[in-house]
């Protein structure tokens, strides 16, 4: 055996050493335990976060605050690629919008009583903050796994309510039952999504059963006990364009029966709404009488 | 797993210490150490306190200095982009005088303390826009087979952009008063911020160039939008998503052009003023402790703006403000996907105002 001979053997072995210790230090990344990813202690959390996403070395106090679609774009740790840390990461933030709505129900509790309401309880805006990006992230992932979560989280904003859409068909049935929800804000905002999927979603509103599925729910939204949820229904009836969704607008137009007296002034939220939709596409306003 | 890491690292150390005895091959790592910089000297402090067990250097060094002794140390300073893939900048590189200490356990970057001046002391402007690195070197040698083993590792750790280096009759470029922000920024990152815990935000390397007197969209003022009054700072840091125009499609002139269509279907008879107060936009960090904001806002890197409630009486009070217009700028916001992520009305803007959040729309600041 030659010179070159070892020399190439050695070689061999060394780039096999320093591949494995790559592996290894890849590895060592373990995920934090559930007991740091639901402290109490939103710090622990917080770091809990970013070991998840890969930021290990980042001061467990920050967020992700700043310019972060940079982040997500240049740091292919934040998004990982392992089954565990993504369904860590979709815990997590499953659990921090329980938290929350425990804070809300104990905020509700507590001012009931007439008791006094611990600061951190009645403005947890540190508490949203971190939910925010969770959301962030989760919306991110591109998960069909995180669907439940964020078609629950739909109230927070266009972070969830565009990654929703963006699952196609499968979003439409979820975000469909969101309309029996007792909270109305809950129930608005699934109808105003359910417009956006036939607007921005080619696959969703070329579907026909999914398309029919969605008229069936927005003639639901436009019987809404509340009127905000019927309000909210009046775009995506005008969307679909129909005889019969044409119909439900006239009767919103003309005689939904919500008012408010504002300045000495009946004031009909849906029928204004519904009587502008259907002005604009072309009905008079003599015609809406 | 960390068993299996030992093993491979020792093994992978083993092997470079057979197999390249003479050679000084380079391991670093950007170990994110912010520096302080105080007149002529800089302090590596730790500024983090870091798991020795979260990366391969301190692994080394703890697996190293079991072995042998460190045999040397040097310190070289670099002006370098940020993104590691970058190539040196070497023309930029600064001499160091006096002596680093040599800590034989490697594991304090805290005790080395330089004084330092630039290599080629001539007027001129430091240059500001990049970031300087400082390269912390270590050399272990030991006896091998025979073999003198000489192995280099580094560590780098990034500085603020903001640095007022006078070596060499060098200037800044940046206003007193940009640095003074950017210093605050870089004393967020490094949990050193006073404050503590009042700033939690990291929005990395930020330069003079990312803060503006002139941004501005069609609705506000740069002014507005840098939040001078409240911040007592005729600058700011104004993202991209403030001032996009109202035809793109995002960002907030989007949003208010959608409102000021919106809100008159809404409310026919009432004849609500435009554009709507902005109670809120940029936060310096001191700004944002004053006005209660959390520590991680989004206000503070000009991601967010608190539009006021149109109802209020008198106009960008807190008073009279109706819940019904509030709901129906929810609604509206939510419906049109207006806002990232929205903050319910129990949240400190309450009824008054509306928060409009841009986390997920990237954006830049010059």
């Amino acid at each position: 055996m030659n010179t070159r001979s070892i020399c190439a053997i050695v070689s061999t072995i060394y780039l096999a050493c320093v591949a494995a210790s790559a592996n290894a230090a890849q590895g060592v990344r373990e995920i934090p335990s559930i007991a740091d990813r639901e402290s109490e202690n939103l710090n622990v959390r917080k770091s809990a976060f970013m070991r998840v996403i890969g930021l290990d070395n980042a001061d467990a106090r920050l967020g992700l605050a700043g310019p972060a679609a940079r982040l997500l774009s240049t740091s292919s740790a934040v998004l990982p690629d392992s089954d565990e840390r993504r369904l860590a990461l979709i815990d997590m933030a499953v659990a921090q919008q329980k938290r929350l709505a425990n804070l809300e129900a104990e905020n509700n509790r507590l001012k009931a009583r007439g008791a006094p309401v611990p600061e951190d309880i009645q403005f947890p805006d540190e508490e949203h903050e971190f939910y925010g990006d969770l959301i962030l992230v989760v919306s991110s992932l591109e998960d069909s796994r995180a669907l439940p979560f964020l078609v629950s989280a739909l109230k927070t904003g266009a972070m969830a309510s565009r990654a929703v859409i963006a699952f196609g068909i499968p979003a439409v049935m979820p975000v469909v039952d969101q309309l029996d929800s007792p909270d109305v804000d809950v129930r608005t905002f699934a109808t105003g999504v359910l417009w956006n999927m036939l607007r921005q979603s080619d696959v969703i509103s070329k579907d026909a059963a999914s398309r029919g599925t969605i008229k069936s729910a927005l003639l639901r939204a436009a019987a809404d006990s509340n009127y905000r949820t019927r309000r909210a229904a009046v775009l995506g009836l005008s969307t679909l364009d129909d005889a019969e969704s044409t119909a439900v607008l006239y009767r919103l137009a003309q005689s939904d029966p919500y008012y408010e007296t504002i300045e000495g002034r009946a004031w009909y939220p849906v029928r204004v709404v519904a009587s502008a939709e259907l002005r604009r596409d072309g009905v008079r306003p003599s015609e809406l009488k | 797993m960390r068993t299996l890491h030992r093993f491979a690292c020792a093994a992978a150390v083993l092997c470079g210490i057979l197999l390249f005895p003479q050679s000084a091959s380079a391991y670093s790592y950007n170990d994110d150490l912010w520096l302080t910089y105080s007149g002529t000297q800089i302090n590596m402090s730790a500024a983090t306190t870091k798991d020795p067990w979260d990366s391969w250097g301190h692994w080394y060094c703890q697996v190293w200095s079991q072995i042998g002794n460190w045999c040397d140390e040097a310190v070289v300073i670099y002006d370098r982009p940020y993104v590691e893939t970058q190539v040196y900048d070497s023309s930029a590189q600064l001499a160091y005088s006096g002596a680093a200490v040599d800590d034989p356990s490697a594991e304090d970057e805290s005790l080395a303390v330089l004084t330092w001046q630039r290599a080629s002391p001539s007027d001129g402007t430091w240059n500001e826009a990049s970031q300087h690195y400082i390269e912390y070197d270590h050399y272990y040698t030991a006896e091998w087979g025979g073999f003198l083993s000489c192995i280099t590792f580094s560590f780098m750790a990034a500085s603020a952009s903001s640095v007022n280096v006078t070596g060499g009759g060098g200037s800044t470029s940046c206003d007193p008063a940009v640095t003074a922000l950017i210093n605050d920024y870089a004393a967020c990152a490094a949990n050193t911020f006073v404050p503590a815990n009042k700033c939690t935000i990291n929005l990395g390397p930020l330069q003079c160039a990312d803060f503006s007197q002139t941004r501005s969209n069609n609705r506000y003022s740069a002014a507005q939008l840098g939040n001078w009054a409240a911040n007592g700072v005729n600058w700011g840091l104004v993202n991209d998503n403030m001032i996009a125009s109202g035809g793109s499609g995002a960002g907030l002139e989007w949003a208010l052009l959608l409102l000021e269509v919106s809100m008159p279907i809404h409310y026919p008879n009432s004849n609500f003023a435009t554009p709507y107060t902005l109670n809120s936009a940029y936060r310096t960090p001191r700004n944002n402790v004053a006005a209660g904001g959390v520590a991680g806002s989004y206000h503070m890197s000009g991601n967010a703006a608190d539009i006021g409630n149109p109802s209020c009486t008198p106009l960008g009070s807190r008073q009279n403000c109706r819940l019904d217009v509030w709901q129906t700028i929810d609604d509206i916001a939510h419906i049109w996907q207006l806002t990232d992520y929205y903050e319910p009305v129990t949240l400190r803007c309450q009824d008054d105002c509306y928060h409009f959040d841009y986390r997920n729309h990237g954006g830049d600041y010059q």
